[in-house]
């Protein structure tokens, strides 16, 4: 079903990618040796999937990335601001945080930074990109994954409500100057996923 | 960032510069589409060829995109 290539297009590519496969065979590990630390922290999470009595949702405990719900929402600890995320603190929670079930995975949105003035640049084989992402290397980060949830007082809760909010909320932050840092970004979103197998 | 198939077929919103609020919301519904899709097809409830048909109704070249997949392209990066 893909696209029939030429002659021309199919040894342009193997060229390259024989120059690319020894360019990374000639590379070495880097040997900086400070890393850096991506600190995780725990949430309570409404499921959109699972709900108990009454119909509320079975609250889940949750890892996320500081950095990730730090620039979605702004804080760490703000019970409002964290609401842009549906995500609360575990202690701000009555309800027991239940185990996850097998195979579940909570409901994410993802976002790359875009730079506002993309870059181009020749790699060491020989083929030109064109970088959109705003990270310029070492620890700069650009991409950010984090999970989104349910309102705990949402009725029927879609999680593409929610994620729309979030995104026309960080567009509006972004909106001063055009859009911004966020020219050229990516917006995507994750639905929740378990499974259905009764094993 | 790729680390489950789910994420590596993702096809995101690009947020193109001077681009409407209009036309911002117009592609992000229709990358809520591709996302309700995406996930269905990862849990087996859509055939490879309903798949394709909801992504070419959301915009996207399936010529294009295999292409990219198959050579290990996501669009995520």
């Amino acid at each position: 079903m893909s696209k029939r290539l030429t002659a021309a297009q199919l040894t342009r590519r193997a060229t390259l990618t024989r120059a690319r496969e020894t360019a990374i065979a000639a590379r070495v590990p880097s040997t900086t040796t400070t890393v850096r630390k991506r600190s995780l922290r725990k949430f309570a999470y409404n499921s959109y999937s699972f709900t108990g009595v009454g119909g509320a949702s079975t609250i889940f405990g949750v890892q996320a990335s500081e950095a990730a719900v730090k620039y979605l929402a702004g804080d760490l600890t703000d019970a409002t601001v964290l609401a842009k995320l549906g995500l609360r603190a575990p202690s701000s929670v009555t309800d027991p945080v239940t185990q996850k079930p097998k195979g579940f995975k909570p409901a994410r949105v993802s976002i790359m930074v875009g730079a506002t003035t993309p870059t181009a640049r020749t790699t060491s084989w020989g083929s030109r990109v064109i970088k959109y992402s705003a990270a310029t290397g070492g620890t700069a980060q650009a991409h950010y994954l984090s999970p989104i949830c349910a309102d705990a007082t949402a009725t029927f809760p879609e999680v593409n409500d929610k994620a729309t909010a979030l995104y026309v909320a960080l567009i509006a932050r972004g909106a001063t100057a055009g859009l911004g840092e966020l020219d050229y970004a990516r917006f995507y979103l994750y639905p929740e996923e378990f499974t259905n197998s009764k094993n | 960032m790729t680390d489950t198939f789910e994420e590596f077929l993702a096809i995101p919103i690009i947020i193109q510069p001077g681009m409407n609020e209009a036309d911002f919301q117009y592609e992000l519904a229709k990358m809520n589409a591709r996302a309700s899709a995406t996930a269905e097809f990862v849990r087996g409830e859509l055939e490879p060829e309903d798949y394709f048909e909801v992504l070419a109704d959301c915009g996207v070249n399936i010529d294009t995109a295999l292409a990219d997949w198959s050579s290990g392209v996501s669009y995520m990066k």
